[in-house]
């Protein structure tokens, strides 16, 4: 309804902020969504005394940087990102979505399996 | 303005509900579901919810379904996955956990815009099996009303639900402190007082960590 109101045709979803921009067409209502959960996510911090300023180790930056660019090019590809298509498109009862959402389990089983060992010496998770 | 509202109540609620993804994915393969239960109910509700907005004038000009193309749609949620199980975290979680104090995330939000941008001319082969609209969706394939199959798929899942119930805690993983700590959902980091109440309270009410980001969901509008 708030992106209606905005003059989108779409609300809660990540993809096509940063191809937007790069294309020269910025989709104004998106950026400004994406701001605000980053906004709401620290007056939520803050309100609860969860709020701490904290660094990553290295092997983290490198997993952030390396899964980053993944979740990027797959929203992208996939035409929605856990957002757009977990809960969005889930709720608009998309066949696409629930296909994205099914592998994206699968992606996230995979992987893990795949990196058990390195998973164990974690600092911090999401 | 209108989208700067809805991420601020998304990203409070995903804090807040220390929602995450990677988490529901990764404890669904350790057979915790806590997670994956509060997101269950809340796409069900959400569903309805949204069958209701796009019967009103407000939801004419929105979004009703998206294109379904099975190698894009495979390949992509792949892509996601093994970047979430890589970064140990969504990309809504990278933005709301850069607000809770997070720094490190700023480098995931980098790699996840040089992502998009890196593959934003690519076009995989495949057919468009179902089109955008309401044709891409559960209802139109039936050729069934929204409204219709959504209150029965809540019904179903909200009754699967109550049959699967049982003590929250015992499927989270959550220690004796309230502190969730096994479930991969929080780092940790619940902090003192307040936020450990937060946690013990998300335990308990598994449905409303889903629930509010759903609400605040279909409050902005449906998403590509």
């Amino acid at each position: 309804m708030l992106a209606a109101v905005g003059g989108v045709d779409f609300g809660p979803s990540t993809v096509g902020a940063g191809a937007g921009a790069v294309a020269g067409d910025p989709n104004w209502w998106l950026i400004a969504f994406l701001l605000g959960i980053v906004g709401g996510g620290g007056i939520a911090a803050r309100s609860s005394a969860a709020f701490e300023l904290r660094g990553e180790t290295r092997v983290r930056y490198l997993r952030l940087l390396v899964g980053g660019f993944l979740l990027g090019a797959g929203g992208w590809i996939a035409g929605g990102c856990n957002l757009g298509h977990g809960l969005s498109g889930m709720a608009q009862l998309n066949v696409s979505s629930i296909v994205v959402v099914i592998c994206m389990a699968l992606g996230v089983g995979h992987a893990r399996a795949m990196t058990r060992p390195v998973s164990r010496t974690r600092t911090s998770a999401g | 303005m209108a989208g700067l509202l809805a991420g601020t109540a998304m990203g409070y609620v995903l804090q807040r509900g220390q929602l995450c993804f990677h988490a529901m994915f990764a404890d669904a393969w350790h057979r915790r579901f806590l997670l994956f239960r509060g997101w269950a109910l809340a796409v069900v509700l959400g569903a309805v919810g949204l069958a209701v907005v796009f019967a009103t004038p407000l939801g004419q000009s929105l979004n009703t379904g998206l294109p379904f193309r099975p190698v894009a749609n495979v390949v992509g949620g792949l892509l996601i996955g093994w970047g979430m199980a890589i970064a140990q975290i969504c990309v809504s979680g990278l933005l709301y956990k850069f607000g809770a104090g997070m720094a490190g995330a700023v480098v995931g939000i980098l790699g996840w815009i040089g992502g998009e941008i890196a593959v934003r001319q690519v076009r995989l082969p495949g057919p468009t099996v179902l089109p955008g609209g309401d044709d891409g969706t559960i209802p139109g394939l039936l050729g069934l009303p929204r409204l219709l199959v959504a209150v029965l798929v809540a019904a179903i899942v909200a009754g699967a639900l109550w049959r699967w119930r049982g003590p929250a805690a015992a499927q989270s993983g959550a220690t004796r402190d309230g502190a969730v700590l096994e479930t991969g959902q929080s780092d940790g980091r619940v902090g003192n007082g307040t936020g450990r109440r937060w946690a013990s309270l998300w335990a308990r009410c598994w449905w409303s960590g889903g629930c509010w980001p759903q609400s605040v969901g279909w409050t902005s509008g449906p998403a590509p």
